[in-house]
């Protein structure tokens, strides 16, 4: 999952579309702390200033880009790369499982 | 998938062993033997010793079989790797957020919430689970094996309430880790349930089919904490991206 996350993390990084997470302004102030959050998003002024407690940015996944970014594209590669994990390793032990009765597993003699 | 063997003791002393063909099995080394010594016609060739050190380490653990040997020191090594290494992070508050949290999940209490209930449960849980899968625990202490099996399940389903909260704000938050959460849920309480009805049935062989699979099934989910920087899974292409982009989740410089 982990090898997984990263792949898709690098990939949605390259491909030509951008892919877009949502987060609170809090959590990426609790992340990387007020000065950077407002370099990089202005937008979270309404959240410092007590307008809007519940403010959303919308951060780009890049996994080249702040640790906000990153945070988004790994984000993004969670799901899609735990399912794929989650099917392979299923089909895996399934593979394991149903020739372990007769201890012929990885053995010329045991048909599928 | 019926039982063979009427005797649940008989065929707990030949599962590992695979002795359900061992004529068979004879069969085909003797035949293959003598082919070979047909081709090489003068010298019989005799089998190479084995490596006595890997064997009498298989011995010690209980396993007859290479492969089944092979399987368990990849498996079970990864997952007590990994639980010994983040062991500390069963202290969420003084350990996990400060060292662990890459994405800033703490900045939710309902997340440290669940977070405490996934963590304290389920690193004893996984690191009692790797005694379960060896052979000689499960042939010579069995009454071990039956109370540590308890404990583990009763720690595993609570730490996998906590697993499935936490997906409400982990990595994010998405709809997705919420679909993600209850087919990893629902698949290891499943195989749990399944495996102690088995059990209570004396079905040793669906017992350890379907606690293998309950265990499987959970295993992509080992690696998430790791994600954090500082572990030993690290290769060297991330460090030399990490270092090229210094401002990328794991680095601790602050981004200009």
């Amino acid at each position: 999952m982990r090898i997984l996350t990263f792949a898709i993390a690098g990939l949605i990084t390259v491909l030509p579309g951008q892919y877009y997470g949502a987060r609170l302004c809090g959590q990426i102030d609790y992340l990387v702390g007020k000065n950077e959050t407002l370099a990089e998003f202005p937008e979270c002024q309404a959240f410092y200033s007590g307008l809007e407690p519940e403010k959303y940015i919308l951060i780009r996944a890049d996994l080249n880009g702040s640790k906000a970014t990153a945070v988004s594209a790994f984000g993004i590669s969670f799901a899609p790369a735990g399912f794929l994990s989650f099917i392979l390793h299923s089909a895996g032990v399934e593979i394991y499982v149903s020739s372990m009765r007769l201890g012929l597993f990885l053995s010329p003699r045991y048909h599928f | 998938m019926n039982n063979i063997s009427p005797d649940p003791l008989a065929q707990l002393n030949n599962m590992d062993s695979a002795l359900s063909q061992p004529l068979l099995r004879k069969t085909i080394s003797s035949t293959s033997t003598t082919s070979i010594e047909d081709t090489s016609t003068t010298t019989p060739r005799k089998r190479p010793p084995a490596n006595t050190t890997m064997t009498r380490l298989r011995q010690a653990f209980g396993f007859s079989q290479g492969y089944n040997f092979g399987l368990f020191a990849i498996l079970v090594g990864i997952l007590m790797t990994f639980t010994l290494s983040q062991f500390s992070y069963v202290d969420v508050d003084g350990s996990f957020c400060v060292s662990g949290d890459e994405f800033g999940e703490c900045y939710f209490d309902f997340m440290r919430l669940a977070l405490k209930i996934h963590l304290r449960t389920i690193f004893p849980a996984s690191f009692l689970v790797c005694f379960q899968f060896v052979p000689v625990v499960r042939r010579k202490f069995r009454t071990f094996h039956r109370v540590n099996g308890y404990v583990v399940l009763a720690l595993s389903l609570v730490g996998a309430v906590g697993g499935f909260m936490s997906s409400r704000h982990a990595f994010g938050g998405e709809v997705g880790s919420h679909a993600l959460s209850i087919v990893y849920f629902g698949s290891f309480a499943g195989s749990m349930i399944m495996g102690v009805i088995n059990i209570w049935k004396r079905r040793i062989e669906l017992h350890r089919a379907w606690m293998i699979r309950g265990w499987v099934y959970v295993s992509p989910d080992y690696p998430i904490i790791a994600t954090s920087c500082s572990n030993e899974l690290e290769t060297d292409h991330d460090l030399n991206k990490r270092r090229a982009a210094p401002s990328s989740p794991c680095g601790s410089s602050p981004s200009p």
